[in-house]
């Protein structure tokens, strides 16, 4: 028997080595679900960091086991095996409820709080908001972008060695043009002995390569026919021959391009909605923060009365009031006018809304307005997650769908003034709309859940030149 | 740890051992104890033997633990003991005093149990060394045939290791043969002189016939692959694969030996348990009332003792459950509450207040750990009193408005015991034998599985049968039952270019969509 203290026992790395190929495949796992992740409430919540801490379903190690395969109901996502029964043991009467869980795919976002039946289990990972980013929109970028030929803006672009001084430092020297100065000197030297001596070139450097580059000494060398005629001639450097680089920051041309991100903050945005609102544009912009090294991103937010705020105020107030969608609009023109020239901007305008709006017949002026002044695109996005429940989807047949189109105009919004008055092509997925008008770069989408964010992303930023 | 703690300790592990092996009668192989920090201890446990090999599954364990204690942890006895000879068993070095008596005298009672039960016989007693070796013969394999090819190799023999039996016949293939080849023989001897009279043959044409007939019968066996089915999943396939490298085989009859090392625990947890936290209460109570421990440590170990027996709403606890059944054996046996006596009289105030004086408890106790596993346990000595009194409950999932609510059914304590049994009868690893290695004359690996009226779930046992399919180089057909009708899946790996006929498709009756 013994007991052995071990205080400094060897901490091999395996455990992280191999959580680390865990995660390797865990990564596979998130480019399969990339758009369950972005969806994450707490990475848009969370104080701004590199990292961000998601919970990952850990991968499964497969086995026979017993369980039921009976159809689940809803999506079967968060559905644990054959969870439907078990043994338990505390306080309790038969009829008791001793847990309760949401529904999987009832589709309500922010009330995601989980059940307190434990489920499967789950990882925290730490994941990078870039890597993110890197696997959700490869292929992805500003449709519509334009050379701007005006005033395009200056952006250094890190350092470059341009000129070439006679003084520096040797790390930085410059061989080759210091090798052709020697050659040049030496060449010169050489003319002149033969000029002063009367012997040919080769001569004249073999005596310059035996005086060691003493000019002078060359001359008296072959005058007093000492000159070593077994010799090769080589290049001799003299400190006036040396060249050395010089750097310089360097800069890039680049095309300008703004986003406007416009949120209504309005009463009847509730915070599911504005929870999709939020998820959305804050992809968008952590998204061109990372690809466009130099967009400038303002934001707007509105109820009756618009204004310009900060990124801050905008992904964590809010606020309430009436809806005026025109005066957001409104700002983003004046903005325009002001500030962001479309000839020497290219000019992209996001808006995100309920669709709730007082004044619908004027916010289609502004539009039309705001249109003419050949932005590069409008995008304009309407959640609206209460329209239709998942549920009652899946109880409408295929047929029915269409019947589901009319329910949703029933409530009229925004987006249906939008269509009466410009054509679209439109296509659906997932009970999301999305539509274009390629002419006018006008871009809607209907989203209700939050599943549809990221082919919303897709579909704002598709790159198109 | 301090240096005073270390060797107050040593103090007390002694006298732990004593009471272990003097007042309890308990025999166990002696044990090594290690003081480790959590880091390490994080990883034995997820790693189950400290020097296990290296696998993603680990890792993610890995991760799992350490999710776990960074959030919730507190004052949790974590413990890891290892069934060797000597024993090894580990302290987490920032637990309190009064925890590490406590996991001290909680390991002693586990290998108390590895070394008295009788299902713990073959398991190997140098397992840590053994895989200790495979893991470097493995990271070479890894480097000569890459990782993925190993881990894929790894992944599916963890996915069936558990499909062998530590009691395994040693009889080889065509040992097998030859002896059901003498038992049929037999068989038909038996017969073949039955209508002599009425054939009216001579005794020359009988023999003629009866050495025709093991004749066939010879060249049938020789034929059959397997001999007779076997549950051995993974020793049929590592005899007879079609596509396995010397190396795989290596790796995969390192994974079957671990997987007996822990089919006898799997077998055993809720006894094992029950038992350590048995021990280890009476030890401890001993510690206390020779005053080995202070006042203020008896806080320590009652708070932890009460978090290692904390009820689950949703789950069965096996410490609390495992050692309740053992504390009533214990009660019934000094009180001499069993019998025909007891079992006839309906007097609940005479129930209450039953005392033989028989005071057999603990004797009894000892008893029952050499021969028992866990379904034989509960279904001797779970009674309906205790599931009362313990408040074991049944749940059922039911769909409400807006929400699934797990609510308490009204199953009597009869009706919980039964499925209780039930479940434990069926352990986790459902029966599933090989049938035919050359099913259909095509190589195609044919399984059954012993349905017992609790189906296989669909994604598992297709994901499971793409390891089978991997390691045996052909298609896999099993078949398997669900509400009682035949159903049939197969895997057909387009890898190997293999397509099923018409006619075959038939042969398997049913392809359900997985």
């Amino acid at each position: 028997m013994s007991i052995v203290h071990h205080p400094d026992w060897d901490l091999s790395s395996r455990g992280k080595k191999d959580a680390e190929r865990h995660h390797d495949k865990i990564d596979d796992a998130i480019r399969k679900n990339v758009k369950d992740v972005i969806a994450e409430e707490s990475i848009i919540t969370q104080k701004r960091g590199k990292k961000v801490r998601i919970p990952v379903k850990g991968l499964k190690d497969y086995r026979f086991v017993y369980g039921s395969n009976k159809k689940k109901k809803g999506k079967g996502d968060g559905e644990g095996e054959g969870g439907g029964e078990g043994v338990g043991q505390g306080k309790g009467k038969p009829g008791d409820v001793i847990g309760r869980r949401p529904k999987p795919g009832d589709g309500k976002q922010g009330k995601g709080k989980p059940g307190n039946k434990p489920g499967e289990d789950y990882i925290e990972a730490e994941v990078d908001i870039d890597y993110l980013i890197q696997v959700m929109f490869e292929d992805l970028g500003l449709p519509w972008i334009e050379e701007k030929t005006k005033a395009s803006q200056l952006v250094p672009s890190g350092w470059k060695f341009e000129t070439i001084s006679k003084v520096g430092i040797l790390p930085r020297i410059h061989k080759k043009r210091t090798m052709l100065e020697a050659i040049k000197r030496n060449q010169l030297f050489a003319s002149e002995i033969s000029e002063a001596t009367g012997r040919s070139i080769d001569d004249s450097l073999q005596a310059l390569t035996q005086a060691k580059g003493d000019i002078n000494k060359a001359i008296e060398l072959i005058k007093t026919n000492k000159l070593d005629t077994t010799i090769d001639p080589y290049i001799v450097l003299e400190d006036e021959d040396m060249r050395y680089k010089q750097i310089e920051e360097d800069y890039e041309l680049h095309s300008n391009a703004v986003v406007i991100a416009m949120m209504d903050t309005s009463g009847s945005m509730t915070p599911d909605k504005k929870y999709l609102c939020r998820s959305l544009l804050f992809w968008l912009v952590e998204f061109l923060k990372k690809v466009y090294d130099h967009v400038e991103i303002k934001f707007i937010t509105h109820t009756t009365d618009a204004k310009i705020v900060d990124e801050e105020t905008f992904f964590h107030k809010g606020e309430s009031g009436g809806t005026y969608c025109w005066s957001a609009i409104d700002k983003a023109i004046h903005l325009i006018d002001t500030e962001f020239p479309v000839n020497e901007w290219n000019v992209y305008c996001v808006y995100v809304s309920d669709g709730d709006d007082f004044k619908p017949d004027k916010t289609i002026t502004y539009i039309e307005e705001l249109l003419k002044r050949n932005i590069n695109m409008f995008s304009y996005n309407e959640v609206n997650p209460s329209a239709i429940d998942e549920e009652m989807l899946a109880k409408l047949s295929s047929k029915a769908v269409s019947a589901w189109g009319l329910l949703w105009s029933s409530s009229n919004t925004l987006i249906q003034e939008i269509k009466k008055h410009w054509k679209f092509v439109c296509k659906e997925e997932n009970g999301a709309q999305f539509c274009k008008n390629e002419k006018l770069h006008f871009l809607t989408a209907t989203i209700k859940d939050k599943s549809h964010i990221y082919p919303t992303l897709k579909h704002i930023l598709f790159k198109k030149k | 740890m301090t240096k005073n703690e270390l060797r107050r300790l040593i103090k007390i592990e002694s006298r732990i051992n004593q009471i272990a092996q003097e007042e309890l009668g308990l025999h166990y192989y002696p044990i090594e104890f290690d003081i480790i920090p959590p880091q390490k201890m994080l990883e034995i446990m997820a790693y189950n033997i400290p020097t296990n090999i290296s696998n993603w599954k680990y890792g993610r364990d890995y991760e799992r633990e350490r999710t776990i204690f960074e959030h919730s942890s507190r004052g949790l006895p974590y413990e890891v003991v290892i069934n060797s000879n000597p024993a090894r068993a580990y302290l987490m070095n920032d637990n309190k005093f009064a925890v590490q008596c406590l996991v001290m005298a909680h390991v002693v009672g586990h290998c108390a149990f590895f070394s008295t039960n009788k299902y713990f016989i073959n398991s190997r007693q140098d397992i840590v060394n053994v895989l200790y070796e495979a893991s470097r013969r493995f990271l070479k394999y890894e480097k000569q045939y890459g990782i993925d090819e190993v881990e894929k190799t790894i992944d599916a023999g963890h996915a069936l290791q558990f499909h062998s039996s530590p009691f395994e016949s040693r009889e080889t293939e065509s040992e097998k043969r030859l002896r059901i080849f003498k038992q049929l023989k037999k068989e038909a001897h038996v017969h073949s002189g039955e209508y002599k009279d009425v054939i009216g043959a001579t005794e020359k044409e009988i023999n003629e016939d009866i050495e025709l007939y093991n004749q066939k019968l010879w060249r049938r066996l020789k034929l059959k692959t397997p001999v007779e089915p076997t549950e051995d999943i993974l020793r049929y396939i590592i005899d007879n694969s079609f596509v396995l490298e010397d190396w795989q085989k290596d790796i995969l009859e390192t994974l079957r030996l671990e997987g007996q090392y822990f089919w006898p625990m799997m077998k055993t947890k809720q006894m094992n348990e029950g038992f350590a936290v048995r021990v280890h209460e009476k030890i401890m109570t001993r510690l206390f009332e020779e005053g080995l421990l202070s006042t203020e440590e008896h806080g320590d170990y009652n708070y932890s003792n009460s978090l290692v027996k904390a009820e689950n709403p949703f789950q069965i606890n096996p410490y609390l459950f495992g050692s309740s059944i053992w504390a009533d054996i214990e009660k019934r046996w000094d009180r001499g509450m069993h019998g025909i006596e007891w079992d006839e009289c309906t007097d609940s105030k005479l129930k209450e207040e039953w005392d033989t004086h028989e005071n057999r408890g603990w004797e009894k106790c000892l008893e029952i750990l050499e021969t028992y596993i866990d379904w034989f346990f509960i279904s001797d000595f779970l009674t309906p009193e205790l599931i009362s009194e313990i408040k074991l409950y049944i749940y059922k999932a039911e769909e409400a408005l807006d929400s699934i609510d797990y609510v308490i059914t009204k199953d009597t304590a009869k009706e919980i015991k039964e499925k209780l049994v039930n479940a434990f009868a069926q352990s986790s690893v459902p029966k599933i034998e090989v049938v035919n290695g050359n099913y259909n004359e095509q190589g195609i690996l044919h399984l059954k599985h012993k349905y017992d009226k609790t189906p296989l779930e669909a994604t598992h046992a297709k994901k499971t049968m793409e390891h089978v399919a991997y390691l045996w180089g052909r298609p896999v057909v099993l078949d398997t039952m669900e509400d009682d009708a035949v159903i049939s899946w197969r895997v057909v790996s387009s890898e190997w270019e293999y397509e099923l006929s018409e006619e075959d498709l038939e042969v398997i009756t049913q392809d359900l969509e997985l």
